[in-house]
């Protein structure tokens, strides 16, 4: 039998050739820097053609005007504030969610088998929810949220559209000409109560919120002359018109094509990632620091709250802020939910209806006309911009809290 | 305080190292024992009991970590626990205030007692007892040191802050004190809002220490406090321990047979979960009854 001598002698005598193997090793770094420029050039790529195309439209006005049939005159700030709306509502609601399902997962680890059974289900569930198309939730939140399944349906036999079942801060009015044709408005109840009837000494404001006693044009009574009874005077059998105002804190259920669905159906795309990310935040704390605040008498709550938490945050926000970044981006499930591009005015409240830039983007860059083409490239320069924003808060952040 | 003491070891006839040891000088270098052999090591009736196990059984899944142990653990003094890695010395130590509980898969059933000032006791494993209360009576320091990522200040002020209701300038005195206890308040003094992680490891350590005495406890758990540590860093905390047996009942696990024998009253070995011996340090050390004891500290395995 050989020794082990002789065999190690006999291997010796047969290397294997340093030059190829340093061959090798510098033919598979250049292969690497070439994979690596690969996608720097389609970056570069998609640069050079979007700010060929829409540097030259990028303009204040074009920042701070709505959509308009002219491309020449047409902007994207409603398009910017739906987006900057939907993002912020977003991410306050996946944020606590987020991170209470990551705690729940990590640190509240339970003992009971019920409950251990109903963590393994949510564990799996997740993992599974992060692969799903955004426009499966897009689906998802036209059902869930804007229609709530139609359980609380919006539209009659006849198609008309019918109050929403819950209706928080918004006022309701009856919209009358005067004879002087001005606009009065005389308040009504709510949007289910039946038309005012006209009478004498109605209660009523003008467009600035001033009330202002009307006075009443019977049938053959003849109109009058004096301008200052003209603008007060309505006639007998004026039809008026519905109109709402809306205060900052407009809510209602269903949701409709609102802001709050659009975030709502954001937070379901972007969840999985966030408590994944959070997840990992967490594991990659050592246990013994949370050993160390439970040994001082620390309730599990203390320890998550005073220790883990905090050691946690630069993790947990590095991932919810590319994840938001990923919700700025998303088209699909937006285009489900407000379904709307051509929107004037920037949402007001949660209720509002809305757009966003990446659906702004779909729909220039789907039309005809070149000069659409163009404006959509600068909607596309601000996009990423904002996106280059995100990415860059979100270094920062990991720089500034990964210092000991 | 006390002079050096001499060590016989009884059945070393093999080893050269005994022979040549007169009855003057110690058999491990550098020993410089601490403790006075004089002072009563075991519980007795003038030394009272602090921890007292009977049939105490504990398990991780399936696997028998440590059965039926009987075990009196005396207050004001320093047990010390030894053996062989694996052996359950440290399943023992996190039972006694329930740190085990954050393994899912850890139980244990027998009675491991705590005896408070009245002697009454109270069984630790009942699984009404409250934790909070109970991790606040018997600390615990590790292996690793593990100070939190914020201030030394905030350390120290961490375990005061979630169980009094105390006033800014107590919370420094208090602070000041757990850290003149742990004898690294000369150290810290002029860096107290600095970070903790800045300090050295055996600062860090002690640190640990005076973030776990600053809440009062009893019982001071301590699982080889000095196995990440230098010689240098090791003596203070040895030193500490021998400062703080005066007015903490204090446990320790180590694998450094010369620690447990320089500063502890009272020692058991164990060995593949069961306690083969258990009593004064320095009758395990000088003529053990059981030979896998006398195998142990002798070096002859372990």
């Amino acid at each position: 039998m050989k020794s082990l001598g002789n065999v190690l002698d006999e291997a010796v005598k047969q290397p294997n050739s340093v030059s190829q193997r340093m061959a090798t090793a510098v033919t598979f770094q250049w292969l690497c820097r070439l994979t690596a420029l690969c996608s720097i050039l389609v970056l570069a790529v998609l640069l050079y053609t979007v700010f060929s195309k829409g540097f030259a439209h990028l303009s204040w006005s074009f920042l701070t005007s709505s959509p308009h049939p002219d491309p020449t005159r047409a902007g994207i700030w409603p398009a910017l504030m739906g987006t900057f709306w939907t993002c912020a509502a977003c991410g306050f609601l996946t944020l606590p969610i987020g991170i209470g399902t990551a705690i729940f997962l990590e640190e509240f680890r339970p003992r009971n088998r019920y409950m251990r059974w109903l963590h393994a289900l949510v564990e799996l569930n997740i993992a599974n929810l992060a692969g799903v198309p955004s426009v499966v939730y897009g689906i998802v939140g036209l059902a869930a949220f804007v229609s709530m399944f139609g359980l609380m349906d919006q539209s009659d036999n006849a198609g008309q559209s019918k109050p929403p079942f819950i209706d928080i801060g918004s006022r309701y009015y009856d919209q009358f000409l005067t004879l002087d044709d001005r606009v009065v408005l005389v308040p009504v109840d709510s949007n289910r109560s039946p038309d005012t009837a006209l009478r004498e000494g109605l209660e009523a404001i003008d467009q600035d919120g001033k009330p202002i006693n009307l006075h009443l044009i019977a049938k053959g009574e003849s109109a009058p002359d004096v301008q200052s009874e003209r603008v007060v005077a309505i006639r007998w059998n004026e039809t008026p018109g519905r109109v709402h105002r809306q205060s900052w804190y407009h809510f209602t259920v269903p949701f409709g094509h609102s802001v709050l669905a659009g975030s709502l159906t954001l937070m379901l795309v972007i969840l999985p990632v966030v408590i994944i990310s959070s997840q990992e935040a967490f594991r990659a704390i050592p246990p013994s620091l949370r050993e160390a605040a439970l040994g001082i008498g620390a309730t599990s709550w203390q320890a998550v709250w005073n220790v883990t938490l905090p050691a946690a945050i630069p993790g947990i926000m590095t991932g919810a802020i590319l994840a938001m970044s990923r919700a700025i981006g998303e088209a699909a499930p937006i285009m489900m939910i407000s379904g709307i591009v051509f929107i004037t005015r920037a949402p007001s409240n949660l209720m509002s209806v809305f757009t966003v830039l990446s659906l702004q983007i779909y729909d220039w860059a789907g039309r005809h006309e070149a000069g659409f083409h163009a404006i959509s490239a600068a909607a596309i320069i601000v996009l990423l911009l904002l996106l280059l924003v995100f990415n860059s808060i979100a270094i920062v952040i990991r720089q500034k809290f990964s210092q000991p | 305080m006390t002079p050096t003491v001499s060590y016989k070891l009884p059945s070393m006839k093999n080893s050269i190292s005994t022979m040549e040891a007169s009855s003057s000088t110690p058999i491990y270098e550098g020993h410089q024992r601490r403790i006075d052999p004089a002072e009563p090591a075991m519980a007795t009736d003038t030394q009272p009991a602090a921890v007292v196990l009977k049939g105490f059984n504990a398990w991780y899944g399936d696997f028998q970590a440590l059965s039926d142990i009987h075990l009196t653990i005396p207050r004001n003094r320093v047990t010390a626990f030894i053996g062989p890695s694996g052996c359950g010395k440290s399943t023992l130590l996190r039972w006694i205030n329930r740190m085990n509980d954050t393994v899912p898969s850890a139980r244990a059933d027998g009675e491991l007692l705590m005896v408070d000032g009245n002697d009454a006791t109270h069984n630790i494993l009942e699984r009404s007892i409250d934790t909070v209360s109970l991790r606040r009576k018997v600390g615990i320091v590790f292996q690793k040191p593990n100070p939190f990522p914020k201030s030394i200040y905030d350390n120290v002020a961490f375990g005061p802050r979630l169980h009094f209701k105390i006033a800014r300038k107590q919370l420094d005195n208090l602070v000041e004190w757990s850290l003149r206890k742990a004898a690294v308040w000369d150290e810290v003094k002029d860096r107290l809002h600095k970070p903790a992680l800045g300090l050295s490891g055996g600062q860090q350590q002690r640190l640990c220490i005076a973030r776990a005495i600053a809440i009062g406890p009893e019982i001071l758990l301590m699982d080889e406090p000095c196995s990440a540590l230098d010689p240098a860093s090791t003596i203070k905390i040895e030193d500490l321990i021998y400062e703080l047996c005066k007015q903490y009942t204090i446990v320790i696990v180590t694998h450094n047979m010369q620690q447990a024998s320089r500063c502890s009253n009272q020692t058991g070995f164990f060995y593949n979960g069961q306690l083969v011996e258990c009593g004064p340090t320095v009758d395990i050390f000088t003529h053990p009854t059981h030979k896998k004891t006398e195998d142990y500290v002798t070096g002859k395995f372990g």
